[in-house]
């Protein structure tokens, strides 16, 4: 279960990189990436180490495959980490393929 | 908290618009009472003229205590200085050795909005002009006249800058936590996280990205121009470049304080929209928050470097290749091994110094343009002195960004 987590955490990371080395005008690419980073800090919290994975085609396809690896688990994932998550799966849609 | 010299630009300002309004009647006496209070807590402080001491205390013992409407400007200026006289209050040991200059332009500052106010009340009682409260203002306007002819201008450091400390919830308070609480962080050999570098460096970014936008505001009194928006611009990207961490480059642990802190401080900036009208007290809360993050960016520079001299980076195990693995095949794919001489810490302290160059030229800027606005012996304004370039790499606004009071503090 925790090489699971590990998984999530791992595309979680990619989606953080992805988004920061974009282009980012308005800041919202920031804006997400650090809410990204904050859900990262709560797996660590839990003591899950990150696994690598190879980055998705874009930040939010790498959080789509977060969220598809912890919605196949979900008794395994701690509640707190629940509703950011689902506030940055709703962003990155909002906000196109990023 | 506004600053002292941001006090006495409201103060100025406000008693500007009080000179624009018609004043009815009955209307001019309403108020005073607080204004005497303010005035008399504040020259106590400063060193009183022999003159207008007992007038204002004449007021304050023989006048009615009738408040102006809330929304007014008489009003707005006895709470500021109300809140003047706090601010100089709290410092009491910098207020008494602060050079005779600035010690002699406050007062005439306060002095002179003084005689303005009481010029529109006389202005406005000419209908009754023995009354006992009018010959109390008249006298009053009489003692002030003097210093109404000194010119307005902003005062020397450290009076000027004096302020009663982080307003409960502002970004100022929001600020304050977050740089200690990163300082705290960023020092500590054992608590140091990737995290902490990376959401450190994003707060940052954000920070500057927030202020290219605030100072780019024409109508603040830091306003920057086309360069200056650019210089901060580039402190954003070079800042969002330094809080990207390869997937593969970690430093595990706990920050758990830190991510509140941060979380507080994003919380600060999407207040903005409450406190849009205060652009210049927006524009020196942003400076001190861009002053706070080049003080974290030194301290965020020399952790990085410790941890790499220290070889604390962990590399993934995967990531560093097959040639790793032949050459320890006791390493499994999934692990993470102590960086065995990789580039990536060269690379994040690159970056960094990158990042802490661009910060620094950009607050470089804005403390060009305050001396070239507020110069000594330069009337003080409210509206930019000069015409304004479009930046060439200005930002797009969105919906969060800064907010807040302001209070200065020197580098």
């Amino acid at each position: 279960m925790d090489s699971v987590l590990g998984q999530a955490l791992g595309h979680l990371r990619q989606a953080a990189h992805q988004l920061l080395v974009e282009p980012d005008p308005t800041g919202q690419a920031l804006s997400l990436a650090t809410e990204i980073l904050d859900i990262e800090n709560l797996f660590e919290e839990l003591s899950v180490e990150p696994s690598w994975v190879p980055a998705g085609d874009s930040a939010a396809d790498s959080l789509a495959a977060a969220g598809q690896l912890l919605g196949r688990t979900v008794e395994a994932v701690p509640s707190q980490v629940w509703p950011p998550l689902l506030a940055v799966l709703h962003k990155a849609g909002d906000h196109g393929d990023r | 908290m506004a600053t002292v010299d941001a006090l006495l630009a409201a103060l100025h300002d406000r008693t500007g618009e009080l000179m624009t309004q018609p004043t009815s009647p009955e209307a001019a006496m309403l108020g005073w009472h607080r204004l005497a209070q303010g005035t008399i807590r504040i020259l106590a402080t400063i060193g009183p003229p022999p003159d207008v001491m007992p007038i204002l205390q004449k007021m304050l013992r023989d006048m009615v205590r009738r408040d102006a409407p809330v929304d007014s400007a008489m009003t707005a200026i006895g709470y500021t200085l109300g809140v003047l006289a706090d601010t100089l209050n709290s410092h009491p040991d910098t207020v008494n050795h602060a050079d005779h200059a600035s010690r002699g332009q406050l007062r005439s500052c306060v002095l002179g909005a003084l005689h303005q106010v009481a010029m529109v009340t006389l202005t406005a009682m000419h209908t009754d002009p023995d009354s006992r409260d009018r010959r109390l203002v008249r006298d009053l306007a009489d003692a002030t006249e003097a210093a109404s002819y000194v010119p307005w201008r902003a005062l020397h450091e450290p009076l000027g800058g004096l302020s009663l400390g982080p307003f409960p919830g502002s970004l100022d308070e929001a600020v304050d936590r977050w740089a200690d609480n990163a300082t705290d962080i960023l020092n500590s050999r054992t608590r140091i996280t990737s995290y902490a570098f990376q959401r450190t460096a994003a707060t940052i970014a954000r920070i500057c990205h927030a202020a290219a936008i605030a100072f780019a505001d024409p109508l603040g009194e830091r306003h920057v121009d086309g360069p200056g928006e650019a210089a901060m611009v580039r402190a954003f990207q070079a800042w969002q470049i330094a809080a990207d961490w390869p997937p593969e480059v970690r430093l595990g642990g706990r920050t758990t304080e830190l991510r509140h802190r941060s979380r507080e401080l994003d919380e600060a900036f999407a207040a903005q929209h409450l406190v849009q009208a205060e652009t210049p007290l927006q524009q020196d809360a942003m400076f001190t928050a861009l002053v706070q993050a080049e003080k974290i960016a030194a301290q965020h520079q020399s952790a990085l470097i410790r941890v790499v001299a220290d070889g604390g980076l962990w590399i993934s195990v995967q990531a560093l290749g097959p040639a790793y693995q032949t050459r320890h095949p006791g390493a499994s794919r999934a692990h993470w091994v102590p960086d065995p001489g990789t580039a990536y810490g060269a690379t994040l302290i690159d970056r960094g110094e990158r990042a802490s160059r661009e910060l620094r030229a950009a607050v470089d800027h804005v403390e060009q343009r305050e001396v070239v606005t507020r110069s000594p012996g330069q009337a003080h304004s409210p509206t930019p002195c000069e015409t304004v370039a479009p930046a060439e790499h200005s930002l797009q606004r969105t919906s969060t960004t800064v907010a807040s009071r302001a209070r200065n503090m020197g580098r």
